[in-house]
């Protein structure tokens, strides 16, 4: 058990794109959407009968003809400039006590898909996710950047919309990344690679949602292809994201109007860290506080 | 003999044994109680068990009936009759590992031919309805073996897309990886009867049971179970006229509203449970 080769690949020094599951699909979406673009073919996946739960069924004149597990595929594409590996993982192997995958089950997920990236000469991982920050759905979401290695950190400098922990998101710079998208990071740390997560921010009022956050990805995806020097079409994750937009404003609509300006208030809070300032971890509370109250309503009325 | 994660107690070596399989809990109590019952009626004697670290929630214990309950798989072997005998607790991590250990353990009694798992499916039947029993194979040539005793073999289903395959597919599957025959049998329960027992779908799994491998089962105590469930729910019928307005709706296939099933399966669940 462990990986699957349909064939392999000549590929010389590819970055590895990754895309797991997580809050508004951020990563799962912009890295499948890339994938989809510069058209990669699947090589290899992981077996995934130790990690997953079966996820469909189907059985036809009472025979079993089918039981199918959430894929874990790798894809290839050779270019003229860097060549590209991904790897877009259908479900992170969460345990029914927790919504993100941890343990020794995400270890042995996270090994398995960099012992492909060795394989095959990757020096650099990227993962990518939901940033939870304090933003309003109105604005451009702007990209977390958080390397595993210190000589990483420079990089972040050369992108526009992209700020690093420490400094303008917190004077600390410090913070967590659940799930495998951090896991994966910290493993790659450990075995050598070098690792950037890439985390779209989704505002802080739609964490609780089940609906992608296309606009976070397209952020991500612009920052993936400004490093890999490639220009593509984003038109039709754009139009996702104006649905998407499109849906969140009706809902947005039946907010109570206090509590919408109080979330008006975070339209103003980009880019500058004076601006974040003005929303206060106090206002944060205040916030959520307000949401939870409105979502808890509105659900006891349905 | 104590490996890691699991105890065997007795070395077997059979040719042709069948693994009958019952989950805990399951709708009817069908599965444990059908166990238990062929457990008893068979006189069968302890193989091996399963160990519930790594598998089952173990932060704490689950109280039920006032008592305290920890989560088991025990295999009992049946000898003369070939039948090796599993009442498990679901598992809650490490569903393949776990699928994968059972089959390690039943197979190292001997040659495992065939694997039937029971389950208990809540339906919109009346407790007078005879209970159907659905089949899934894992290979059509076992279907093809099991068409002669009245079971339902034209099953279609597709599960939706949030709704997880259960442990018995999982298992099913697992065994074909193995080339092992196996099945899963549905049998249908009247839904306010699925937190109780429902002796009568025990029944005709038992009478399937017996009549494909000869058993000669003594049906004395499960009668007396039947009579005694049948009893009640007449006395309930004539006490209260809507519960019998209900149960004779569904006896001539008349569809209860969401109230009218709630309702129904309240003062059944009430009256048994207190009688």
């Amino acid at each position: 058990m462990g990986i699957k080769y349909y064939f392999e690949p000549e590929l010389e020094k590819p970055d590895l794109v990754i895309g797991w599951p997580g809050i508004g699909n951020v990563g799962i979406i912009a890295a499948d959407t890339l994938r989809r673009i510069v058209r990669a073919e699947q090589f290899a996946e992981i077996e995934p009968y130790e990690f997953f739960y079966p996820k469909k069924l189907v059985i036809k004149n009472s025979i079993l003809t089918e039981l199918s597990f959430p894929s874990n595929r790798f894809y290839y594409r050779k270019t003229n400039g860097k060549d590209l590996m991904f790897f877009i993982g259908e479900e992170q192997p969460s345990e029914p006590d927790s919504m993100y995958a941890k343990g020794s089950k995400a270890y042995r997920l996270a090994n398995l898909v960099l012992d492909v990236a060795q394989k095959f000469g990757c020096q650099r991982v990227y993962t990518s996710g939901a940033a939870v920050s304090l933003i309003h759905h109105t604005s451009t979401s702007r990209v977390w950047f958080v390397p595993n290695k210190p000589a990483l950190i420079n990089e972040a400098k050369k992108y526009k919309n992209v700020l690093l922990m420490g400094g303008s998101i917190n004077t600390t710079g410090q913070g967590n990344i659940t799930g495998l998208n951090g896991l994966l990071l910290g493993v790659a740390k450990k075995r050598g690679f070098e690792g950037i997560c890439l985390m779209g921010e989704v505002p802080i009022y739609l964490q609780g949602f089940p609906i992608p956050y296309p606009k976070a990805s397209k952020s991500v995806i612009k920052v993936l292809t400004t490093k890999l020097g490639m220009k593509v079409d984003l038109s039709s994750l754009q139009n996702l994201s104006d649905q998407v937009e499109a849906q969140i404003e009706q809902l947005y609509e039946k907010i109570p109007i206090e509590v919408r300006e109080r979330l008006d208030q975070l339209k103003h809070t980009t880019f500058t860290e004076k601006d974040i300032e003005a929303i206060t971890e106090e206002d944060k509370r205040e916030i959520m506080a307000d949401i939870d109250k409105f979502f808890q309503r509105t659900g006891g009325e349905d | 003999m104590k490996e890691t994660g699991y105890e065997i107690y007795r070395n077997l070596g059979l040719q042709n044994l069948r693994l009958l399989v019952g989950w805990q809990p399951d709708t009817g109590k069908l599965g444990p109680n059908l166990i238990d019952y062929l457990n008893n009626e068979l006189n069968t004697e302890q193989y091996a068990e399963i160990e519930p670290e790594g598998f089952a929630y173990l932060g704490g214990v689950h109280i039920e009936n006032n008592v305290v309950q920890f989560p088991e798989t025990i295999f009992k072997v049946s000898e003369k009759n070939k039948l090796l005998i599993l009442k498990s607790n679901l598992p809650r991590y490490e569903h393949h590992t776990f699928l994968n250990l059972i089959l390690d353990v039943a197979e190292r009694a001997g040659e495992i031919t065939e694997i039937y798992t029971f389950g208990g499916i809540a339906s919109l039947i009346s407790h007078t309805y005879t209970r159907s029993i659905s089949t899934v194979a894992n290979q059509l040539r076992f279907k093809e073996q099991l068409t002669s005793y009245g079971l339902e073999t034209d099953m279609n289903y597709e599960s939706a897309p949030e709704q997880r395959p259960s442990i018995s597919s999982f298992l099913s599957w697992n065994a074909k990886r193995r080339n092992i025959s196996a099945v899963n049998l549905w049998i249908l329960i009247p839904f306010y009867l699925a937190t109780l027992a429902d002796p009568q779908a025990i029944k005709r799994t038992l009478s399937f049971l017996n009549q494909r491998f000869n058993l000669d089962l003594d049906f004395t105590n499960i009668d007396k179970e039947i009579n005694n469930q049948e009893m009640k729910l007449t006395i309930l019928r004539e006490q209260k006229p809507v519960i019998n307005r209900y149960l004779s709706m569904l006896e001539r296939g008349i569809m209860l509203n969401d109230d009218e099933s709630n309702e129904l399966s309240e003062e059944i669940v009430n009256y048994l449970t207190m009688n």
